[in-house]
């Protein structure tokens, strides 16, 4: 096929030509000679590739501008009626937290212990910031009773686990892991600086993380000097 | 548990993981077009193969305190049908975490590569020994010429950062002059509103090229650079905008300042062509001809080289974290919203291997951005030259422009084209 517009041939199958949209010529100059309609030989260069819409980008980013309107607004209104009491602040935190889950967790391209690692990271400070906006120091806490230990539990035993299923590749996970434990230690500090009224919960999570650490120390002795030189190399 | 490998990024490709965001990646797009349709069982096994001879390919991009690193992947890559989203973003988790993507439609091999891994030159030998362990693996002729296989050794050359090796302290702000150059003619236009890329290409005979060329006294690159930005000029000429006409060069390093790294070694060349010159052929050829010459002075490739060289000579970048970092060159890449080139033109030359007629012809496609949304990737093997625009618009009156004048000077232009402007729904 001929564009004679453009003075091209055209090397795959087309209803018009690419460069001017014109119409196709089977000849590249006029002639009377019956030529059998190439088209139907000509090969397919490309796949008709199928354009997704981003459909997780555009969930995200609805997402994000519903956290911001609502919050705004909530803000707005708290001032207006109440000033002394910042309610609106727990919305932002928790909507804030639930768009950190959309976009870093569900559809994070990053690795299972990166994102797991992330989430033990954003809940510690999510539960910090609700327990200093939802109740004073003394009182019957229960997010760090409960929430807390058991972030630090859940997220090291995942990534554990996930190593020992990786066991060939488990050095990848010994920094994210050993880091992590070593913040371990925030559940048992908070539960004291707090003074909550049930102790023995971030207790075993902070004991717990004292484990993993020996037994990641133990198992993965020969490579962490190797690891730790990679992450800190400049 | 194993011991594994890993590669430090060079200095010119520790950039590009700075700066992934969910819409855009530096990818680009090194293929071959066969002579049979291609056999993706073969194809599996001589990746397989080839990468046993390319481990710092075989890798996944980490993050370290300061620095990304590349760290061995001992996944299987994937060998799939291309789905025809030309350079569409590299899903990490989809694609077990490697950093190219292999893959095939009808007689077309595609290998789109991450940008911080290698320059062209670099997946093109890739690519090569892909071709050769898949000939092998059918039984078919083993390609000649200058391929790197299992019984060629591996040096520990082709992992330097050759960058490192030809530096040389230079002072910062004559570095910054040079690279901060001023604002460029930008093609505008209505942009696709999803992924993909326009991909327009022609295929044309090299010696006839070569002869247009020298009618004009240069080399084809140049030849298509002025053709290019000639085409931009005519297609473009009622646009109030005031800056010149700017094409970007790639260089090849590797042929001023020997090395056998299989990493990024090219420096851009920046020739530029007065907003307002008469719009002849002549004309464009001399300004673009005259600026490379000027830029390709080993004095002023040495400088290029040292600025490059800067994440690695400066103690305070070296030493400030990576998150820190990588913040800064994104907030820098989307402050700017003017362009410094109107072009990027790549000339990966011809390739070096012998398979007689089993291929075609090779194949190259760079990345476009909103910024740059045209630009021009060529490649030659076995007398044909393919000449490939990608777009992110979806006029292609530029593409017109340069192919209906180049068949005027040269002869038959084939052209396919992947209709993406088909495709674009908002
Ligand atoms: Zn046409």
């Amino acid at each position: 096929m001929y564009c004679r517009a453009c003075g091209v041939k055209i090397g795959c199958r087309a209803e018009r030509c690419p460069l001017c949209k014109g119409e196709l010529s089977y000849t590249p100059v006029p002639t009377d000679r019956y030529i059998p309609p190439a088209h139907l030989t000509e090969e397919v260069a490309f796949k008709k590739g199928t354009i997704k819409k981003r459909r997780t980008d555009v969930i995200a980013q609805a997402y994000f501008v519903f956290f911001v309107v609502t919050t705004c607004m909530l803000i707005l209104i708290n001032i207006y009626t109440n000033p002394k009491q910042l309610w609106s602040m727990i919305y932002m935190v928790v909507a804030g937290y639930i768009y950190y889950c959309i976009r870093y967790t569900v559809i994070a391209q990053s690795n299972f212990h990166a994102r797991i690692f992330g989430q033990a990271i954003v809940n510690t400070v999510v539960i910090l910031l609700l327990w200093r906006l939802y109740s004073g120091p003394g009182q019957n806490n229960w997010i760090l009773i409960t929430w807390l230990p058991i972030t630090y539990f859940l997220s090291e035993l995942l990534i554990g686990i996930y190593a020992l299923l990786n066991f060939k590749e488990a050095r990848k996970k010994m920094i994210s892991l050993l880091i992590l434990c070593i913040f371990g230690v925030i559940p048992v500090v908070t539960a004291y600086v707090a003074d909550v009224s049930v102790k023995w919960p971030a207790i075993a999570a902070s004991a717990f993380s004292g484990v993993v650490i020996v037994v990641t120390l133990i198992v993965g002795r020969n490579h962490l000097v190797d690891e730790l030189k990679r992450f800190f190399h400049v | 548990m194993k011991k594994n490998n890993w590669y430090r990024l060079d200095n010119s490709g520790m950039i590009y993981p700075m700066v992934i965001t969910q819409n855009t990646q530096s990818l680009y797009r090194v293929g071959v077009k066969l002579a049979e349709e291609v056999d993706p069982n073969f194809l599996r096994v001589a990746l397989n193969t080839a990468l046993e001879r390319y481990p710092y390919f075989r890798v996944e991009l980490k993050h370290g305190f300061f620095r990304h690193y590349l760290d061995e992947n001992v996944r299987t890559p994937l060998v799939e049908e291309d789905d025809g989203v030309l350079l569409k973003i590299l899903n990490f988790r989809q694609n077990r975490y490697f950093l190219f993507r292999l893959t095939y439609f009808g007689k077309r091999i595609f290998l789109d590569f991450f940008h911080g891994l290698s320059d062209g030159n670099g997946a093109m030998e890739f690519l090569k020994t892909i071709l050769y362990y898949y000939f092998k693996a059918k039984n078919d002729p083993i390609p000649r010429g200058d391929v790197k296989t299992l019984s060629t050794p591996e040096k520990k050359e082709e992992v330097e950062d050759a960058f490192r090796r030809y530096y040389a302290k230079t002072s910062f702000k004559k570095g910054l002059k040079k690279m901060a150059s001023g604002f460029a003619f930008q093609v505008r236009g209505k942009q696709f509103a999803y992924e993909g890329f326009g991909l327009i290409q022609g295929l044309v005979d090299t010696d006839r090229l070569l002869a247009a060329a020298r009618s004009y006294k240069c080399s084809i690159t140049v030849y298509l650079a002025a053709l290019a930005l000639l085409s931009v000029a005519k297609a473009r000429g009622e646009s109030k905008q005031r800056e010149d006409f700017v094409a970007f060069i790639p260089v090849n390093l590797r042929k001023k300042f020997p090395s056998g790294t299989m990493l990024n070694f090219t420096n851009f060349a920046k020739c530029s062509v007065p907003r307002h010159c008469g719009l002849r052929l002549e004309e464009f050829v001399s300004f673009v001809k005259n600026a490379l010459k000027e830029q390709l002075r080993e004095e002023e490739l040495r400088l290029k080289i040292s600025f490059t060289s800067l994440m690695d000579s400066s103690k305070l970048l070296r030493y400030t974290p990576l998150f820190i970092k990588s913040f800064f060159s994104r907030v820098g890449r989307d402050l700017s919203t003017k362009t410094k080139q109107t072009m990027i033109i790549s000339n990966l030359g011809s390739v070096k291997i012998d398979a007689g007629d089993r291929i075609d012809h090779f194949l190259f496609n760079l990345n476009v951005s909103e910024r740059t949304p045209v630009n021009l990737a060529i490649v030659s093997y076995n007398n044909k030259t393919a000449i490939s625009f990608t777009r992110k618009i979806i006029d292609t009156d530029i593409e017109k422009e340069f192919f209906s004048t180049l068949s005027k000077e040269v002869g038959e232009v084939e052209v396919i084209s992947n209709f993406r402007e088909d495709n674009d729904v908002l």
